[in-house]
């Protein structure tokens, strides 16, 4: 049944963070100054769009609950399997992130970390050869693009 | 003048623009790099360089930066810069349906026809021209960025409340930061961070590039089918007459947008691939992979960038962040910008308009050789595309302010655009609201600081008056258009990858 499935969930849950955001910035506009020397203010367009954004939100949940289930059998069901390595792969880009904005390893190293598990993540078929050059062009790279930035363009990496 | 022409196309002029051209492409082509961050990059190479040979360089990368941005827009859905966001919608699913090749031909000799037509009114018209743009009014840029958003109602194809969804959004997210008008901080709960909003770059490359790399690594084993057409030859003559008008329109749209300061090569594209939308007999084409539609986004964007060059040499305003660079540069080799650069320094300011064109005709020669090849990157492994890019995206985040926080913002985009799509609510409203609201607030605001109070020059002022005509017939043509649409032809909105499944 459509309403327990799994994209009416993230339809349900994008309509929920849209209408939660619409009114952490209508709270905001409560602190905001008046208008001086101008009729609109610095409140009034935020406070008109986020209006309209609730207003289009409870119109998508409206229309998600009327919705026939014959015209939602186009949608691709959800599998899970491919939803995890794009997980992963968030999770990953998250440590890189982690790791160079404290320092905790030179950005060779790792960058060069970063490229080797991920290129392993996506990859299908994995041999201890292919291990091997995906190991070369990961460190090439990492150095590569290190001393281009830092050498050439003069970025503090 | 002459002068000025024969030392841009003598060999030592031919080689700064050459460098810059290839240099410039080379960068826009990859997602997280952009053109203004070469630019800057390279301005402190030039110290050492006469100021004509260095704004050759800078010009020539400008271009050739525009132009990159469309390779990897089209290849892998992810604009190498900001302005060749339009050209995602259609160039992607071209290269996807296994026609890369044509798309890349397409969007190149778009951008040449586009710098050429700019180039002659850049050579011909500037000064006149620069005196009309300047008077352009706060209501008139604020009626034009209406015309502009309202193809946000022409793109939200199959459900026109995810799209405007979609746009409300993306102008939720661009009103934190600097209030424009009063300078007061607005929406930042007292994070120090958001006191400049949340940036252009790092949205630009979270929600496009990094949301599509988690995409495509859900399908990172699978295969393109490579079409037949693919290797065939990738620009027609056929093309330009059978798309002469769009050309011509196209061109004008983008160097008009092009001239008028702060808006910028986003905009024109946005305007003119929704007037091509709106004017085209295969309205239902556009977003599908349609030949017009690159043609009007990538016409439009490089006539846009030669069109910004009108203002920076005739008056000394730039146009975009790339032009005040430019300006920087100016000023650095002891050259005067404004209005007397003609009458002091006029073999700089001819330089500059002959390096224009030198510099599209060098990026066309290098992308016709390169196209081929290029079109090749769509059938690569992207086990090996996706991960440096996604190094590229954090150099590029980093590089625009030096704080981590872009990094962040730029990963917290990464989900947003990542959970979006995966609901089919369209990312290309949400970008265009995005970047238009500032600019429309502050027109707006600052047109009724000008009129006393009175929305009434809105539609008083003739040129004001027509724009908003324009985008009022524009939304109703969508709206019919939905309401016309029988409940029986609906039909869900699904992907058409043409993918097969890894053995």
């Amino acid at each position: 049944m459509y309403l327990s499935s799994k994209i009416f969930r993230a339809d349900l849950f994008f309509i929920l963070m849209s209408a939660a955001l619409s009114g952490v910035v209508l709270y905001g506009t409560k602190t905001l100054p008046p208008a001086y020397f101008e009729p609109l203010g610095p409140a009034a367009f935020p406070k008109a769009i986020a209006i309209i954004v609730i207003a289009l939100a409870i119109t998508k949940l409206i229309t998600l609950l009327v919705t026939s289930p014959k015209t939602v059998n186009g949608h691709s069901k959800v599998n899970w399997i491919r939803i995890i390595i794009p997980v992963i792969a968030l999770l990953l880009i998250s440590v890189y992130s982690i790791l160079l904005s404290y320092r905790l390893l030179d950005f060779r190293i790792t960058t060069a970390l970063f490229l080797f598990i991920f290129v392993h993540l996506l990859k299908s078929d994995i041999s201890a050869r292919s291990s091997l050059l995906i190991l070369i062009y990961s460190t090439s790279l990492s150095f590569a693009m290190y001393f281009t930035f830092t050498k050439i363009f003069y970025l503090n990496l | 003048m002459v002068e000025a022409y024969l030392n841009v196309f003598s060999i030592n002029g031919l080689m700064w623009v050459i460098l810059g051209a290839g240099v410039g492409i080379f960068i826009g082509a990859i997602p997280g790099l952009s053109g203004a961050m070469i630019i800057a990059l390279a301005l402190p190479a030039t110290y050492f360089m006469n100021g004509s040979d260095a704004l050759l360089l800078l010009v020539a990368m400008y271009i050739g930066a525009t132009t990159g941005g469309l390779i990897s827009a089209t290849l892998m859905r992810m604009p190498g810069t900001e302005s060749s966001i339009m050209t995602t919608l259609d160039g992607f699913p071209m290269a996807e349906r296994g026609e890369p090749a044509r798309a890349l031909g397409l969007g190149v000799l778009a951008s040449f026809i586009g710098g050429m037509i700019a180039w002659a009114v850049l050579a011909t018209l500037s000064p006149p021209l620069s005196i009309v743009a300047v008077r352009f009014g706060p209501f008139e840029i604020f009626s034009m960025t209406v015309v502009a958003l309202t193809l946000i109602a022409a793109i939200s194809r199959g459900s026109l409340v995810n799209g405007l969804l979609a746009a409300g959004l993306g102008a939720l997210i661009s009103l934190p930061g600097i209030d424009p008008v009063s300078g007061s901080l607005r929406l930042t709960f007292g994070f120090s961070g958001l006191d400049t909003g949340f940036t252009l770059l790092p949205v630009i490359l979270g929600l496009l590039v990094l949301s599509q790399v988690l995409i495509d690594c859900e399908n990172s084993g699978d295969k393109i089918e490579k079409s037949m057409e693919s290797s065939k030859v990738t620009m027609r003559l056929d093309d330009l007459k059978n798309n002469a008008w769009n050309y011509v329109r196209s061109s004008l749209i983008g160097t008009w947008i092009g001239i008028l300061p702060g808006i910028g090569g986003t905009t024109a594209a946005i305007a003119s691939y929704s007037v091509a939308k709106a004017s085209s007999r295969q309205t239902e084409k556009f977003g599908t992979g349609c030949e017009e539609g690159i043609i009007a986004a990538e016409t439009a964007n490089n006539a846009g960038t030669v069109g910004s060059l009108v203002p920076l040499i005739t008056l000394g305003i730039p146009g975009s962040v790339i032009t005040a660079v430019l300006l920087g540069a100016m000023v650095i080799h002891d050259l005067n910008p404004g209005p007397l650069l003609f009458a002091q320094n006029p073999e700089i300011a001819y330089s500059v308009i002959a390096g224009t064109l030198a510099a599209n005709i060098v990026m066309l020669g290098i992308m016709w050789f390169a196209t081929p090849i290029l079109a090749k990157i769509m059938y690569l492994n992207k086990a090996y595309l996706l991960p440096p890019i996604v190094v590229f995206c954090f150099i590029g985040a980093y590089s625009a302010s030096s704080r981590m926080f872009d990094i962040g913002i730029m990963i917290g985009f990464a989900c947003f655009g990542y959970l979006m799509q995966k609901v089919k609510i369209p990312l290309g409203p949400f970008i265009i609201a995005y970047i238009l609201t500032p600019m429309a607030e502050t027109n707006l605001r600052s047109g009724l600081v000008v009129y006393n109070e009175s929305y009434l020059p809105l539609l008083t002022r003739p040129v004001s008056l027509i724009f908003l005509l324009i985008a009022v017939v524009s939304v109703a043509w969508s709206i019919w258009g939905e309401i016309r649409k029988k409940p029986s032809q609906e039909k869900p909105v699904v992907n058409a990858h043409k993918l097969t499944e890894s053995q």
